[in-house]
């Protein structure tokens, strides 16, 4: 119990690091998922304070839950049971606190933005869940050290590429970025952004990045071999290497591909990816009775 | 949604003469220069700056359908997840008992997207 706790707490840490890193080079390079919108929106209706005031707070506490299972290195990470399915359950109160910050607001953007970040997670969940049970049939296990630990000899990309498109692609949803930025999208001046200022603006900035960051730690985590490398530097190096790596290329990804509206990121999601993960299901599961796994 | 709903009017002015106004670019007749775009005549996206109605209001909700058919789909995900991690454990039994389940849920899945379920506007 007292390791679960302790790996969880470094995790956390690490994590905090990594947002403001990522959040501070999207400012640089003015990459933020968030447009800074022009006018200042004065309040002419009432807000429901409650959930105006927790929502992104919320979405905040939930990102920090999600980042106690990442695996930065052997004993950094909680290495409970349940790890990925965990992660997907608790992604989901980031989606809430932004929906219940859109709604409190009560302006017309930031109600439309609420529907459409509801939108968004009806569209990314089970891509993502679906692209994340072929790993946990490859190594046995929710949890995410041993899911690193099934990677040795080769990682998990190798395997399951199918399974790495679909949940970079759901990855891309679950972060706003560009081809599923609808939520934050410039038309709707921001989307929540637009209500918020202060503190509260910039932990919305932090929580975009923080979303962008753990989608690559994790996605390193369960395709590309986690803190496995080469021995001549330590684990955590390897881990915090491939996940900046990752981002780039994220980043790169995104700034070319032209931006999707939100019935056709629902269809997309709907008729490729959901029959393309239920296919990847299956190829795993015929993979593993013809023997070809890892080890 | 509603403000998907609205058509973006576009309209063109002179940059000297602001009473010169027209529905699509040309040259202006008064001094000949190419009319510009006019800024801020999309009143939908400004409505919450100048009006006092509160947001909170029935809206048409394109996704009715895609949430019926998500709620299914993310409890077939639920039981995925025991089944993948004792899938190596048992092997060809637990590979058939799940291929009935996905065509199953498959066959739900194409009938939604036959009736048109998977379509925001209708």
């Amino acid at each position: 119990m007292g390791e679960v706790i302790t790996g969880g707490f470094f995790a956390m840490l690490s994590f905090l690091i990594g947002m403001v890193a990522v959040y501070m080079f999207e400012k640089k390079l003015l990459l933020s998922a968030n447009v800074h919108s022009m006018e200042k929106t004065t309040p002419v209706v009432v807000r429901d304070a409650w959930m105006y005031g927790t929502g992104p707070i919320v979405a905040f506490i939930g990102l920090l839950l999600a980042s106690v299972v990442l695996p930065f290195a052997e004993n950094i990470g909680s290495d409970t049971t349940i790890g990925i399915f965990y992660f997907i359950v608790v992604m989901d109160l980031v989606v809430l606190g932004i929906a219940m910050a859109g709604w409190g607001a009560n302006t017309l953007r930031s109600v439309e933005a609420c529907y459409r970040s509801v939108a968004q997670l009806i569209a990314y969940v089970i891509p993502l869940g679906l692209s994340l049970v072929g790993v946990a049939m490859m190594a046995s296990s929710l949890s995410t050290q041993m899911i690193v630990k099934a990677q040795t000899s080769t990682w998990f990309v190798i395997h399951q590429p199918l399974g790495f498109v679909l949940y970079f692609a759901a990855g891309l949803m679950l972060s706003y970025r560009n081809p599923f930025a609808e939520p934050f999208s410039k038309n709707i001046d921001g989307g929540i952004t637009s209500t918020y200022t202060g503190w509260q603006k910039m932990l919305i900035d932090f929580i975009l990045s923080g979303i962008l960051f753990i989608i690559a730690a994790l996605g390193t985590a369960l395709f590309l071999g986690g803190w496995q490398g080469l021995s001549l530097l330590p684990g955590i190096v390897w881990f915090w290497v491939k996940t900046i790596v990752v981002i780039m290329i994220l980043h790169i990804i995104s700034n070319k591909l032209p931006r999707l509206s939100v019935s056709q990121m629902l269809g997309i999601s709907w008729k490729v990816f959901i029959p393309l993960g239920l296919i990847n299901v299956l190829a795993t599961g015929v993979l593993i009775l013809l023997g070809v796994t890892p080890k | 949604m509603e403000m998907n709903d609205r058509k973006k009017i576009k309209m063109y002015t002179c940059p000297m003469h602001s009473e010169v106004t027209s529905d699509k670019p040309g040259k202006c007749p008064k001094c000949g220069m190419i009319l510009i775009e006019k800024q801020g005549l999309d009143h939908s996206m400004h409505a919450d700056h100048e009006t006092q109605v509160s947001a909170w209001k029935n809206y048409h909700i394109g996704f009715v359908i895609f949430a019926l058919v998500f709620v299914a789909f993310d409890m077939e995900m639920i039981f995925m997840y025991p089944w993948a991690v004792a899938f190596k454990g048992i092997g060809l039994e637990a590979f058939l008992d799940m291929f009935v389940f996905i065509a199953i849920l498959s066959l739900g899945l194409i009938y939604a997207w036959m009736m048109g379920g998977l379509k925001w506007e209708k």
